[in-house]
């Protein structure tokens, strides 16, 4: 018997980007909730760069706050710049981003977190799981173990009905810097590593990437004016579906650049690269590339872009984005020297990679609860995924789903046409990853209707059904809603010279200025009164109306086999008519569903005939 | 992934390919008994209910109505338990491949194969042990069918299909490399170079679409080329294949090849005979010839029957024209009357008529099997596949022209990928971050 004993419905360890939300969900769904980190300074900590968003990034954002998560509302009262990336292209491609007051954003979740009822945040350093046999052998999940619980260091035991585990980089974790190693998940933490025996013990398989981050530098002795200055947008627009508009004053970024001396320079000690010397073996994001890859695969290249980021206004640390590396100290100081504008600048934290241990999601259900242990859940970058909004995502749905579960409610799975977190999700669990995952607008096949504008419309009544939505965003949906039904009907009944006015909207060169005024007396008043967000539905969906009826069409075709279950027993092995490859193939993720199948790699359409001859 | 969205409407050729009496076009789907009402010149709807009825089609390009037998099953009581319609037609493999792909542009989708069977077992129509048998056959893949068809019909364009589906799938790169990665300082392709590789792949599926409607099945039937030296007894047997019609025999109108040709209608189906007459007057040697028929006829000729006189041993330069496998040559012997032939050499006599029908029947044993029962639906699917590649291609090339979001571009190209997928192979565009990631340096 441990010598003390907690009681709880749900547990999360890690108080990341992930669990924060994992927890608050589950709180918030009435679930008695335990938030643990070993270091309760560092909730909803950005290890990383100050930025929330970004392209497809801030797609998912808006999708978390739409849904009832925390990151944007957050994100909105602590961030200093905000900026539309994308503007110039079509409005799905629209992506907003916004640098963070780093520890604004860390104390003003961390204090959401400590206000929520039902929901206790505790320092504890977590070094196993608790797990029993199930009754009868097996679960009609396939699950033949289930989780009581986890063990903190000190003999505590915190039973449970579900665990989270969002883990970061922490598992095994060792960082390096030139030739100097050492263990922890991030600068000045520690590394997890009994959890990870833990994992291992209990028959996962695990795997190890590698990521990376820049030094960060004293803004006090940056030159300032050898740099270009880039500003956040005039019109800053929120994440967050409850914000109508952004106050707070925005503060510069700027940017400089690498030169071929620098490149020289990290050339002639590339010998002493953990990433080239051989020291570090695991793959890293080839997106979020060290400056030292950069110059060894883009040779030829004569200058990298640097982005200066303030990391808060209470602070003159400067976060230099682009120039990620674990090359040793010297280096990177004498690299410093040979840039413009950071010839003089005093060193605050160095740039240092590191490795860590990550559980392939190929062993997790759509609902990121673990195929063996029942009531275990993964998020995060144990899942193999790489930044804050990605990690955020699948700690609100792990979240969610192990109240569900709990409540005995129906699991809440989004499909690849609802969310850019049901494209996540679905990559993760089907294909599984062979780098660092991140989000890109590429891998969402219906993307024209995966919209940042939109995101409200497509997911908060999901949220609301599970009850994540509180009545002042159900109502501002719901006012939403009707307005755009009321202009739509103005704009259909109305006509101008034979054509009605939605049909004048349509063509790209019209305005809705100009449709307004088409618009008959006591209707123009009417659109001219409309909220902008109302407006800007009728509009986009107006002018892109083809498009969108050509994916809408697509979508149906899609949904048609997502609605073909494989019962969750089904044995692959006993088709005799399919081949050795798909039968193994099948057998290891088990979809849930023909068209889960149907994107396993390497399963033919062959092989679904096959399967489909067999299911029923 | 096409082949199992079972509330699709379907559409295949049923009865064997070729010319017969009558063909049988099947459909199968919620929506077979509509597409075929809106092709009835009567305009009237099909009424529900298990029938059958004489009725006339419309078909685009066709100046007269097409009568059919129209058949009409119910869902549930059909043999898929679906709605059902067989269309039987006269048995012209023109007309039939039109009826198709004229469904096919109405919505319908070209069954895989086996998928008639499929659905009949989904149904519960079909016990498993029967349905088994049809597994083999959706094994072997539709793919593999498809890749056939088109290079029998469009021969020589495979490669540079694959070509253009590569050259695409780098454009496509280029221009998500563009959406996804904005805020790099990198031009990942201008408008005018994305322009010249669009223009680049519309000439090409152009030429394919061409290609693919001139050897249509029926105007491109089993063709036999007649070779041998002079006087071996070509033209006397060419005549003579051609019986009573040999007054057919005329020069092609509005074409500067030197030889002759004619219909020839045999068991089995149709082919066309070529007497390569013209190169008698060159007074060239047969190993003249034979370089000749391997540069000119090997593309255009199915098979090659080398006449040698009866009277002489073969030459060592026929003697390896025999040889020759594509297209096959072989060895028929004329005025077999006047000497004695070796067994196993297709002996013929123009003068008595002696081996003449043995021939014929030959021909048209190669002729049947030369007909892959494939064929005919392939063709329809290849059409069908090249005209939305083309139409995806002209829309992407008119939205870079009006700038319009490059989100749209991209949507076009994945258009034409999917349907060029479906024609060479490999719809996924899985490695469009390897082709990224490769050429441009990416990342913070």
């Amino acid at each position: 018997m441990p010598a003390l004993t907690f009681e709880f419905d749900v547990v999360v360890v890690g108080a990341g980007h992930a669990g924060v939300e994992a927890a608050l969900a589950a709180a918030r769904l009435g679930l008695r909730t335990a938030l643990l980190t070993m270091n309760a300074d560092a909730v909803a900590q950005m290890s990383c760069n100050p930025a929330i968003g970004g392209v497809a990034k801030g797609q998912i954002v808006r999708e978390i706050d739409a849904l009832g998560g925390a990151m944007g509302e957050v994100i909105d009262v602590s961030a200093i710049q905000f900026r539309m990336l994308n503007r110039t292209k079509g409005p799905a491609m629209h992506s907003p981003r916004a640098q963070a007051d780093k520890k604004l954003y860390q104390f003003t979740m961390k204090q959401r977190v400590e206000a929520q009822p039902n929901l206790t945040l505790r320092q504890e350093l977590i070094e196993g799981l608790v797990l029993e046999e199930v009754a009868g052998g097996v679960r009609p999940s396939g699950a033949t173990r289930r989780v009581l619980g986890v063990l903190a260091r000190g003999d505590t035991l915190y039973r449970a009905q579900a665990v989270v585990l969002t883990t970061g980089t922490f598992l095994k974790a060792l960082m390096h810097t030139g030739e100097a190693k050492t263990q922890g998940g991030r600068a000045g933490d520690q590394s997890a590593e009994a959890l990870s025996e833990s994992l291992a013990s209990c028959g996962f398989e695990l795997a190890r990437f590698k990521t990376g981050t820049p030094c960060r530098l004293n803004g006090r002795t940056i030159d300032f004016s050898k740099c270009e200055v880039q500003p956040g947008d005039s019109d800053p627009r929120p994440f967050s579906f409850l914000h109508g508009a952004v106050t707070q004053p925005q503060l510069d970024c700027h940017i400089t650049y690498t030169s071929p001396e620098v490149h020289d320079l990290i050339r002639a000690n590339l010998d002493r690269a953990p990433m080239y010397s051989g020291q570090i073996q695991s793959r890293g994001p080839r997106y979020c590339p060290s400056i030292e890859d950069k110059v060894v695969r883009f040779a030829d290249k004569e200058r990298h872009q640097i982005f200066l980021e303030p990391e808060g206004r209470n602070t003159l640390e400067y976060y230099c984005n682009g120039i990620s590396t674990s090359l040793p100290k010297d280096v990177q100081q004498a690299m410093l020297r040979l840039i413009p504008g950071l010839e003089r600048a005093e060193v605050m934290r160095w740039g240092y990679a590191v490795e860590y241990d990550y559980a392939p999601p190929t062993q997790l259900h759509a609902t990121l609860e673990t195929k063996f242990v029942e009531g275990l859940y993964f998020a995060g970058q144990i899942n193999g995924t790489t930044g804050y909004e990605e990690a955020a995502a699948q700690g609100l749905l792990a979240g969610i789903n192990a109240a569900l579960k709990i409540k005995h409610e129906p699991a809440l799975i989004l499909d690849r046409a609802q969310a850019y977190i049901g494209v996540l999700i679905d990559d993760l669990v089907t294909r599984g990853v062979d780098e660092p995952y991140r989000m890109f607008t590429s891998r969402a096949e219906y993307r024209l209707l995966l919209r940042h504008d939109n995101a409200d419309r497509r997911l908060t009544p999901l949220g609301r059904r599970v009850g994540l939505v509180e009545n002042q965003r159900w109502q501002r949906l719901q006012e939403k809603e009707e307005e755009i039904v009321r202009l739509q009907e103005v704009l259909t009944r109305h006509r101008h010279e034979r054509h009605t006015l939605e049909q004048w909207l349509r063509r790209p060169e019209t305005t809705w200025e100009e449709v307004t005024a088409l618009a008959p007396g006591e209707c123009r008043e009417a659109l001219q009164k409309a909220g902008p967000e109302a407006i800007e539905q009728v509009v986009l969906e107006a002018k892109y109306s083809g498009y969108i009826a050509r994916q809408a069409d697509q979508v149906e075709r899609f949904q048609r086999m997502e609605a073909r279950p494989i019962p969750p027993h089904f044995d692959f092995h006993a088709v005799p008519q399919m081949r050795a490859e798909a039968k193994e193939k099948l057998a290891r993720i088990r979809p849930a569903n023909l068209g889960q199948a149907s994107r396993i790699s390497g399963i033919n359409p062959a092989d679904l005939a096959v399967l489909l001859m067999y299911l029923d | 992934m096409t082949s199992f969205h079972l509330d699709d409407t379907i559409v295949a050729l049923s009865s064997a390919p070729g010319a017969g009496v009558r063909a049988i076009v099947r459909l199968s789907g919620p929506q077979a008994c509509a597409l075929v009402s809106s092709l009835l010149v009567s305009g009237a709807p099909l009424p529900r209910g298990q029938h059958h009825r004489q009725e006339e089609l419309r078909l685009p390009t066709l100046d007269a109505p097409l009568p059919v037998e129209v058949h009409v099953w119910v869902s549930p009581r059909s043999y898929t338990g679906q709605d059902m319609v067989e269309l039987h037609t006269p048995g012209s493999p023109p007309l039939v491949d039109l009826l198709i792909a004229t469904l096919l542009d109405q919505g319908a989708r070209a069954a895989g194969p086996g998928e008639f069977t499929l659905r009949a077992f989904l149904a519960g129509k079909l016990d498993l042990t029967r349905a088994e048998a049809v597994l083999g056959v959706i094994d072997a893949g539709s793919r593999a069918e498809l890749r056939q068809a088109l290079g029998q019909l469009a021969g020589g364009v495979a490669r540079p299909l694959q070509e253009l589906r590569d050259d695409l799938l780098n454009l496509l790169a280029d221009v998500e490399a563009g959406l996804d990665f904005s805020e790099e300082d990198i031009t990942f392709v201008q408008q005018e170079d994305l322009l010249h590789r669009l223009s680049k792949g519309l000439a090409l599926i152009t030429l394919v679409g061409k290609q693919v409607d001139q050897r249509g099945m029926g105007e491109r039937p089993f063709r036999v080329a007649l070779a041998g030296r002079p006087n071996a007894g070509k033209s006397s047997l060419f005549n003579a294949l051609g019986g009573k019609s040999s007054a057919l025999v005329s020069p092609e109108p509005g074409t500067t090849r030197d030889y002759l040709l004619q219909r020839l209608e045999v068991e089995g189906g149709a082919l066309e005979l070529i007497d390569t007459a013209g190169w008698q007057a060159v007074n060239g040697t047969i190993e003249e010839q034979a370089q000749q028929l391997g540069r000119e006829q090997t593309r255009e000729a199915d098979l090659v029957l080398l006449c040698i006189d009866a009277n002489h041993a073969p030459t060592p330069e026929e003697e390896a024209f025999l040889t020759q496998k594509d297209p096959p040559v072989v060895h028929v012997a004329t005025k077999s009357d006047q000497a004695p032939v070796l067994p196993g050499v297709l002996a013929t006599s123009a003068s008595t008529g002696t081996g003449l029908d043995d021939l014929k029947r030959w021909l048209g044993e190669r002729v049947r099997r030369h007909r892959r029962p494939a064929l005919a639906p392939s063709l329809s699917r290849c059409r069908h596949h090249v005209a939305r590649c083309l139409d995806h291609l002209r829309r992407a090339h008119r939205a870079v022209l009006e700038e319009d979001p490059a989100e749209i571009v991209a949507l076009e190209v994945r258009g034409a990928l999917t349907q060029l997928g479906e024609m060479v192979g490999a719809v996924y565009t899985d490695d469009l971050l390897d082709r990224i990631f490769s050429r441009f340096c990416i990342g913070k």
